[in-house]
């Protein structure tokens, strides 16, 4: 389907989601935590099948987290089209409701979403570490307040490593 | 990580939570050795021969590759990220490129030439993890006859790869804007005569896979998925289009001048792990003929568009796709405008083909489970990322 009818047909059916064409073949609409089920629902009924991801992303300077739900499609008057549901919450209390009644392919991108960055996606009965170690106990790996550079350096320390910084003379 | 094992885990405690087996039963542990495919376990409950429960623990080669993007700028990036994959490094690097490339206005402007070699060497690389795919189907039948071949095919497929990009198996050949180095001379010569080997290779691994009754009694009726739940699963590649889902990027959201190349998309109906293996058969075929037309329609020319000082993505998001040979692999990248992405979300074919591996296991017997597992084109490094 062309960028602009689907761009319509969801200005029809999702009025307050503003969509809007990111890029070719990309359509961004906003939602928020309340509205996010009907959306997703809507959004299914209109075809669009096959979730793809769901992408969380950290801003601490506006002490925000961005939640993107990347919806594909498998019938073929939709194949090329992708539409991305965009939404901020705070970053103080980032829960969301499950949209793995909706797509079950949710199931493990929440899980995904819920230990690298502590998003809490309620109603999804599995919230528990998939790929992280389970005596994990450090604040979410994802999050921009964790700092490679210094989990490098308490390793450092925690093996007696001495990293000497040769100097070549010419 | 999570799950459970049946141990003596006193001395764990706070690491694995003890479960008892209920009554009857028995809880067995599949893995986490290297079963063939990567390290990854899959607890299973089993009531005598019949598997009545399966929970796949994945994570033991999880290496954050999404938290390293974002120290690293947009070049540096490419070698760690196709580094889990080392059977499709083309196809996973692929869409991060892609990507890329419409963070920094490249997308029109790849020279043709480039667009040609990208599909020559993803198809290569197609290619190869199909024979690794029918090698370790072979040994998790119990066969050894198909390892062989399959490692010994691939392993001119890889010379060929080797000759254009100077690695076996990751190759960092990919860049934005282009491809790294153009092709050598003999090149086109050598990959013709290596399809043409290829090809001739083809009946033989019919008759094998095909038509041997002791593979199909081991591949028919293993691990089936519905159409609706491969769909609503969100699978991809050759495990969702073995359920009947003509789905396909290169069809679907062409790519790379993948629109101006004839070739077909095979599905199946069947939903089994026959069919799976017969889906990657048939795009072996499809692979051969699609790198001849490319070779052909290879015209002197620039590879890359020359980049100076260090790359900035403009302030936006980008979402690529490009199929792998084990299922679409997506990137979305976030950038600030700085020399290093925000955010990258790496999404590859396997990581959604994990979503199946209870339906395909529960049900059935204990000596199915390597057979269905493999079939479903899952390789835990490149899911776990």
């Amino acid at each position: 389907m062309k960028d602009e009818e689907l761009l319509n047909l969801i200005l029809q059916r999702l009025p307050e989601s503003s969509p809007q064409i990111s890029n070719p073949n990309r359509i961004r609409i906003k939602s928020d935590p309340h509205r996010l089920h009907d959306d997703c629902a809507t959004l299914l009924s209109l075809g669009f099948d096959h979730l793809q991801t769901i992408c969380v992303t950290d801003y601490p300077q506006t002490n925000e987290f961005e939640f993107n739900y990347i919806i594909g499609s498998v019938q073929d008057h939709l194949k090329r089209n992708i539409v991305m549901l965009v939404m901020r919450v705070s970053r103080s209390k980032p829960v969301v409701p499950t949209v793995i009644d909706i797509w079950p392919a949710a199931k493990l991108f929440e899980r995904e979403e819920f230990e690298m960055l502590g998003a809490w996606f309620d109603g999804n009965p599995e919230m528990k570490f998939l790929y992280l170690p389970e005596d994990w106990n450090e604040i979410p790996p994802l999050l921009k307040d964790y700092k490679l550079k210094r989990w490098v350096d308490e390793e450092r320390d925690r093996h007696n490593l001495v990293i000497e910084r040769v100097e070549h003379e010419r | 990580m999570s799950g459970n094992i049946n141990l003596d885990t006193e001395g764990l405690a706070g690491v694995f939570q003890e479960e008892t087996a209920p009554e009857g039963r028995l809880k067995v542990s599949f893995g986490p050795q290297h079963p063939g495919s990567g390290h990854m376990r899959i607890i299973l409950t089993v009531n005598g021969d019949i598997v009545e429960d399966a929970v796949p623990d994945v994570g033991y080669v999880h290496r954050g590759v999404e938290k390293m993007c974002e120290y690293k700028n947009y070049i540096q990036n490419i070698p760690h990220i196709e580094r889990p994959a080392i059977h499709d490094s083309s196809g996973t690097i692929f869409p991060y490129i892609l990507a890329v490339e419409r963070l920094l206005d490249l997308t029109e402007k790849v020279p043709e030439r480039a667009q040609y070699i990208r599909v020559i060497m993803a198809e290569l690389n197609r290619m190869i993890n199909h024979f690794y795919f029918f090698g370790i189907l072979g040994i998790f039948m119990g066969h050894t006859t198909p390892i062989t071949w399959g490692m010994g095919d691939r392993d001119y497929l890889i010379d060929v790869a080797a000759m254009a990009t100077g690695a076996r198996v990751t190759f960092s050949y990919f860049v934005p804007g282009g491809v790294r180095t153009d092709l050598p001379y003999g090149f086109e010569d050598r990959l013709l005569k290596t399809c043409d080997y290829i090809q001739s290779r083809i009946p033989a691994y019919k008759a094998y896979l095909e038509e041997n009754p002791f593979a199909r009694m081991r591949l028919e009726g293993v691990g089936v998925i519905k159409r609706r739940d491969a769909i609503a699963l969100g699978l991809a590649g050759p495990t969702l289009r073995g359920s009947g889902v003509k789905s396909d990027v290169r069809m679907d959201e062409p790519y790379s001048l993948y629109d101006t190349l004839d070739f077909e998309v095979p599905t199946r109906d069947e939903g089994d792990a026959m069919a799976r293996m017969l889906v990657h058969f048939e795009e072996v075929k499809q692979s051969l003929s699609i790198v001849r037309q490319a070779v052909k329609k290879l015209r002197p020319g620039p590879v890359k568009i020359p980049l100076r000082g260090q790359i900035r993505g403009k302030v936006g998001d980008a979402y690529a796709r490009t199929e792998g040979a084990r299922g679409m692999n997506s990137y979305y990248i976030i950038s600030d405008g700085q020399v290093r992405p925000y955010r990258v979300r790496v999404n590859t074919g396997d990581s959604r083909n994990l979503a199946a591996m209870p339906l395909v296991l529960i049900g059935g017997k204990v000596a199915d489970v390597p057979v269905a597992h493999w079939s479903l084109d899952y390789w835990p490094v490149a899911a776990d990322r």
